[in-house]
């Protein structure tokens, strides 16, 4: 089924956001609501906590999400990495208090990020066109579906209680304080912020997807090759000009 | 003699001066087809492991003020990245549509609006530590060193340094941040600016950036 969806909204390589006049309204508001909204509880949330606080309370959160991680590693048959997560799972509920602290990095028990979207990217389902989903962000057909999943599983949407809206709403604005560094940094360094946000997305989960752990081979960047192409009548170039005055000149 | 690439186009005032220095003092050809992948990779690695002591020592010393921390990192990243080379395959087949004018402003703004934006951001670094994990010999010679800014969020901050040997050293050409190249993200958005209001635009967009924070000091 999820085939289906992606292959019948089909997006090219060659023209991976064709709603981008309308993602870019999307992108508008999510944009305005991150400034007049998130960011200024973030700053505030920054202010009012030690960074240590911030970073542990991150750490918890990431702990909670444990059953994405373990299930959608799983899926892809990667029982080890499943079973490091369990393992960490236990060690950082326990030892780690809660989770605000990760011994088992130092037990080295590895870290094995995953999520629906992921899973279904390395089963070979395209990702589909580039979608902007209001308060949520970059994403596409593929990714949405995913994080449905990733929600439901999301210890807070299992208890519809005041804890669990607070829980979320915390973790939100954590993550948004933790970010704001690389949140200033787009834009600053933004030319169209816009595109450089859905190229950032598009490129981290091909990069997720293709596994960035294949790292430790050999193996070049497969897709590098045109990236960092110099052809040589580009180094030639600068001839061009005196090519140009010796046509003339003949 | 060792010419760095674009290392003092800025200081020399006139323009056609700058423009003769910079079909002068361009980079020498990359060297890479017939590197020793292992002596490669140990060379970029040490550059890379110099660059970023040093660049710790700047952030850590309490002596320096924002601004001068600021000045020093610049330098630092000034004498070590390939700005040229960054630029063309920023600008890719675009770069053939510039001038010889508009190829040299373009890599003066570009150089600082990197230096403006990374930098400020290097700021917020300075109680973390990095650590060099690993490397990889690519294609054309170029060598990947991963590095992680350790201490700064929940996870390590995955950055890669693509470098390429020219004459004179080993330089960055890329920095791939999370899995995600500047080159390959800068290369799309000056793709659609230029097609909307030309290089002219872009290289106006790009200055006015520029003014606009160098003005906020």
């Amino acid at each position: 089924m999820l085939a289906l969806l992606s292959g019948c909204l089909g997006a090219s390589a060659e023209r991976p956001d064709p709603y981008e006049s309308f993602n870019r309204g999307i992108f508008e508001f999510n944009n305005q609501v991150d400034t007049y909204a998130l960011e200024p509880v973030a700053k505030g949330w920054s202010f009012i906590t030690p960074e240590d606080f911030r970073i542990a309370l991150g750490k918890f959160f990431q702990n909670l999400r444990f059953p994405v991680r373990f299930l959608t590693n799983l899926g892809q048959g990667e029982v080890k990495r499943s079973g490091s997560e369990l393992a960490r799972f236990i060690t950082n509920s326990t030892v780690g208090l809660l989770g605000f602290f990760d011994p088992a990095t130092r037990f080295g028990l590895g870290k094995y990020p995953g999520d629906f979207g992921l899973m279904f990217g390395r089963w070979g389902v395209p990702s589909g066109p580039y979608w902007v989903i209001p308060l949520v962000g970059p994403s596409n057909p593929r990714d949405g579906v995913g994080y449905v999943f990733d929600s439901v599983l999301n210890p807070f949407s299992l208890a519809r209680t005041v804890v669990a809206v607070s829980g979320a709403v915390t973790s939100t604005v954590n993550g948004r304080a933790l970010a704001e560094a690389q949140v200033d940094l787009a834009r600053e360094a933004a030319l169209d912020l816009y595109v450089f946000v859905r190229d950032a997305y598009i490129q981290r989960r091909i990069a997720q997807i293709r596994n960035q752990d294949l790292f430790e081979s050999d193996t070049p960047e497969p897709d590098a090759d045109d990236l960092y192409n110099l052809p040589d009548d580009l180094y030639q170039l600068e001839d061009e000009p005196n090519e140009v005055e010796a046509d003339g000149l003949r | 003699m060792r010419w760095r690439p674009m290392g003092c186009a800025e200081s020399v005032g006139g323009k056609l001066a700058a423009l003769a220095l910079l079909a002068l003092l361009g980079p020498g050809p990359a060297l890479g087809q017939d590197l020793d992948p292992e002596v490669a990779q140990a060379e970029a690695k040490t550059t890379v492991r110099m660059t970023l002591d040093e660049v710790v020592r700047v952030l850590q010393d309490e002596s320096l003020s924002p601004e001068q921390k600021r000045k020093r990192t610049e330098e630092i990243a000034y004498k070590r990245f390939d700005f040229e080379t960054i630029s063309r395959l920023v600008l890719a087949r675009n770069w053939r549509r510039l001038s010889a004018e508009q190829r040299l402003d373009f890599v003066i703004e570009f150089k600082r609006h990197l230096s403006l934006s990374y930098g400020d951001t290097l700021q917020q670094y300075q109680d973390e530590t990095f650590t060099i994990d690993r490397t990889r010999f690519e294609k054309r010679g170029d060598v990947t060193v991963r590095t992680s800014i350790v201490g700064a969020s929940v996870d390590p901050i995955l950055i890669d340094y693509r470098l390429r040997k020219r004459e004179d050293g080993w330089y960055v050409i890329d920095l791939i941040t999370e899995g995600v190249s500047l080159i390959s993200n800068f290369r799309s958005q000056t793709k659609e600016i230029i097609s909307q209001i030309g290089p002219d635009g872009l290289i106006e967009r790009l200055r006015e950036k520029n003014e606009k924070r160098a003005s906020q000091g």
